[in-house]
């Protein structure tokens, strides 16, 4: 059930309406729980054993965890989540058996481990109500792609009763209309361009080659960027605030400023729970710099099994260890802003091009087609690239003191008017998978 | 929790709720109105002699309800069927509406043939996009094949490539052997509804080699959207002109037992009935013209029940207060297939209707 299909529309109506009409009683979440559920067994039924062991175990541990403070009972729990995500992510890779990971298992057990933790540390209360902790593990605006809200700033919200004004569905609405455009317009038709060259890499030109690469580096911005935006969107609907997941990450200004936009939840998740238990920057330049590879590596790993993904990894950690030199030294401070926005998307750029190739074979040729220039196969389709130097245009104007201008009521509305026909005009066609939920 | 409730911006797209009403309310008023109507009073329809839908655009039906006004400003008759009166083995000139033109000596009867446009399809395709086929004399063909067996019938359950599937209904009623996801069966609704869907369904088909408007951008730089578009159409059939000779023998056909569904279970039959009547109800003038199944190529067991079931049917209609053509059987050698003419059977079909005193032009 995508969240751009009818199904979904027919799904998501009756539940609003019915979480509306129930959002001052105890029947709230119960009805969220339910509807969460219904959701997911729409992908497999079989996945809700999935998410009701996780849920289970972590209920019962945190509330252990509560009377009794215990390292081995956080170790329990992260064997038990990070075992099944392992054994479900990586068993088939190695291995001759094959199983289908269940949709969303990461972004769950994630929600779910961080939620253990902070109970351990005493960052947050625990939740007794097993019925609220379930609808947080599996709250559906999140529960296939995230963003990884944390339970310090979603169980509130579900314990109490959040106020649910008119203008909550509106804004609600215009992140949904936003991540549409995104999904439905821009990444699907990218898609096309991007897969056109990646099906045979070496048929095409070195041009043809570093513009697919473009593509992709916007394609999979749109695509998971946009489903954020329709997940905020929809828990909007129902008076929930959803943390930012995506901030114009093709702004960034170097690799750290990227990660401090691109995926915000998992970025911080993993600051949170891998670099920092690591020692982060506290043990010195060069151990913090150790640690931010190893949890670029980490991150990598957790993208896939493969190599591309953890060589994808390492570079955003290499990456991530030369901008902070880069700080120290002052003649980067002195660059123009736009040129190293266009630098750091460049690199971005390059780094995507092992994320998305299905090979290190493929990844190469992507590469030595650019840096040759190799003659071949051309094609460049204007539009798509018009469309995305028209959203680049408006994000960069967003993060300058021009901003004003896109605030004004004249911008706004025109933006949504040419938002909505562009949906209406490209936004038909086959539903799509999204690319984060095979992660 | 007041910082939980605080949330960060990073586009313009914010809009109150009356801006949002005022911009849905104007963009859906333009792109679902306006555009469909300007499309619809500019459409320039080219209708040559003995022209016939084309093969390439007969899914497309919001041109097939453009198509069918301008047939009924310009044609006293109208003749709807499937490929059996569309022509299958034959050339523009050869199809039976055609032929009867020629008889005939002027462009009486307009041919408003579709291919795969079974009974059950034709019903739908009458009601949503038929609604201008009025005050005319209509010949609504019934071609027997769709109910030689339980499946065809649509009234059984198995795997079947049904033709036309956005026409079917898609949810109450829904035949058992159709299986379309549920969003697909959404959009078949929904493109009835909304004439802007049914307009987007027609510049994939008629100018994007059947691709969405989304990948012809991102595919297809050399050939601009703005030069594909156009606002004439020449419905005329122009990639299917090869006339035939091969017979149902030839293509080594092999003999057929069909169960043949009685007329009181017939899904197709009950919508051929429903057709009917709402053509008589826009005030037509409706024939009904029943053809033959190749009896050749049936064993006789099955050629009894076939026999048996078309004498009900043509009395059942004649009860209900139908003019009926009961078409001859044709000579083995005239039989493309088992319900298909080929060129000398439909000679032989007009010959009949023209030499036995059924066909009508005018009305009353």
């Amino acid at each position: 059930m995508q969240f751009q299909s009818w199904t979904f529309l027919f799904f998501f109506i009756p539940v609003l309406v019915l979480y509306w009409a129930v959002r001052g009683t105890r029947l709230r979440i119960p009805v969220l729980l339910v509807a969460s559920y219904i959701f997911y067994a729409s992908f497999n039924v079989y996945f809700l054993i999935c998410l009701g062991v996780v849920t289970i175990v972590d209920y019962l541990v945190a509330l252990q965890l509560s009377r009794h403070r215990s390292r081995w009972l956080v170790c329990v729990s992260l064997l038990l989540d990070l075992g099944m995500l392992c054994s479900f992510k990586y068993i088939p890779r190695v291995t001759d058996f094959d199983w289908v990971l269940p949709v969303g298992l990461s972004f769950f057990t994630f929600k779910s481990i961080s939620y253990v933790i902070d109970v351990y540390r005493g960052k947050i209360a625990v939740e007794r109500n097993l019925l609220s902790y379930a609808a947080y593990v599996a709250f559906f605006p999140q529960l296939v792609a995230g963003p990884i809200d944390r339970a310090t700033t979603l169980l509130p919200q579900l314990r109490h009763n959040v106020p649910l004004r008119i203008d909550d569905v509106s804004e609600g609405f215009s992140l949904f209309v936003t991540g549409l455009f995104k999904k439905a317009v821009m990444a699907d038709m990218l898609a096309v361009y991007v897969n056109v060259m990646y099906e045979d890499v070496t048929s095409y030109s070195g041009a043809m080659r570093l513009l697919a690469a473009y593509a992709y580096a916007w394609q999979i911005y749109f695509d998971f960027s946009g489903y954020s935006d329709m997940a905020c969107g929809i828990a909007r609907c129902m008076g929930f605030r959803c943390m930012l997941n995506f901030n114009n990450p093709y702004v960034s200004v170097d690799v750290r400023d990227f990660w401090r936009r691109w995926h915000i939840s998992l970025s911080t998740w993993f600051r949170d729970y891998v670099y920092i238990p690591m020692g982060g920057s506290r043990c010195g330049k060069l151990r913090g710099w150790f640690n931010v590879i190893v949890t670029m590596l980490v991150s990598g790993a957790w993208h896939g099994a493969t190599w591309t993904f953890v060589v994808w990894g390492g570079l955003h950690g290499l990456g991530s260890v030369v901008s902070s030199w880069f700080d120290t030294s002052g003649w980067y401070g002195k660059i123009p802003k736009i040129i190293k926005q266009i630098a750091v998307f460049h690199f971005m750029t390059l780094t995507w091009i092992f994320f998305r190739a299905e090979s290190f074979g493929d990844a190469f040729d992507v590469i030595r087609g650019i840096v040759t220039w190799e003659e071949g196969d051309f094609f460049f389709p204007p539009v798509p690239f018009v469309l995305i130097g028209l959203v680049w245009i408006y994000e960069l104007m967003w993060d300058s003191r021009f901003r004003w201008i896109l605030e004004t009521r004249a911008a706004r509305v025109a933006a949504a008017i040419f938002v909505l026909v562009c949906v209406l005009l490209l936004g038909g066609g086959a539903n799509s998978q999204f690319i984060y939920q095979q992660f | 929790m007041k910082s939980i409730l605080k949330i960060q911006h990073t586009n313009g797209l914010w809009l109150k709720p009356w801006e949002w009403a005022a911009v849905l309310a104007v963009t859906l008023i333009v792109v679902w109105g306006v555009l469909p109507w300007w499309h619809a009073r500019h459409l320039k329809i080219d209708l040559p002699k003995d022209f016939r839908l084309s093969y390439k655009l007969r899914d497309d039906y919001l041109l097939y309800k453009s198509v069918a006004a301008k047939v009924v400003e310009s044609h006293p008759a109208l003749f709807i069927g499937d490929s059996v009166v569309w022509g299958m083995y034959v050339k523009n000139d050869h199809t039976l509406p055609a032929i009867l033109n020629s008889k005939c000596g002027g462009e009486e009867i307009g041919n408003l043939a579709v291919d795969g446009l079974h009974p059950v399809v034709m019903e739908s395709l009458m009601r949503e996009y038929g609604k201008d086929i009025c005050d005319r004399v209509v010949y609504v063909y019934l071609n027997p094949l769709w109910m030689t067996s339980p499946l065809y019938d649509l009234s059984g359950d198995g795997e079947l490539a049904i033709n036309h599937p956005r026409l079917l209904p898609q949810f109450s009623g829904k035949p058992a052997c159709y299986h379309a996801s549920f969003d697909d069966r959404c959009k078949a609704v929904w493109e009835r509804m909304i004439d802007f869907e049914a307009l987007l369904h027609h510049v994939r088909v008629a100018f994007l080699d059947n691709k969405d408007v989304k990948n012809h951008l991102a595919k297809q730089p050399d050939k601009p959207l703005c030069k594909q578009l156009s606002l004439n159409i020449e419905p005329l059939e122009t990639g299917h002109s090869n006339d035939s000779k091969i017979t149902w023998e030839d293509a080594g056909i092999a003999e057929q037992d069909w169960p043949w569904v009685p007329l009181d279970e017939s899904r197709q039959w009950r919508s051929y009935l429903n057709t009917l009547k709402l053509l008589k109800k826009r005030g037509n003038v409706v024939i009904a013209v029943v053809g033959t199944v190749n009896p050749f190529m049936q064993t006789t067991a099955s050629l009894e029940k076939y026999h048996a079931w078309r004498a009900e049917a043509l009395k059942r209609l004649k009860d209900d207060g139908y003019k009926t053509i009961d078409l001859p059987e044709l000579p083995s050698e005239e039989y493309g297939d088992a319900s298909h003419p080929l060129a000398a059977g439909y000679e032989r079909l007009a010959d009949f209707m023209m030499n036995n005193g059924s066909l009508h032009i005018q009305q009353p």
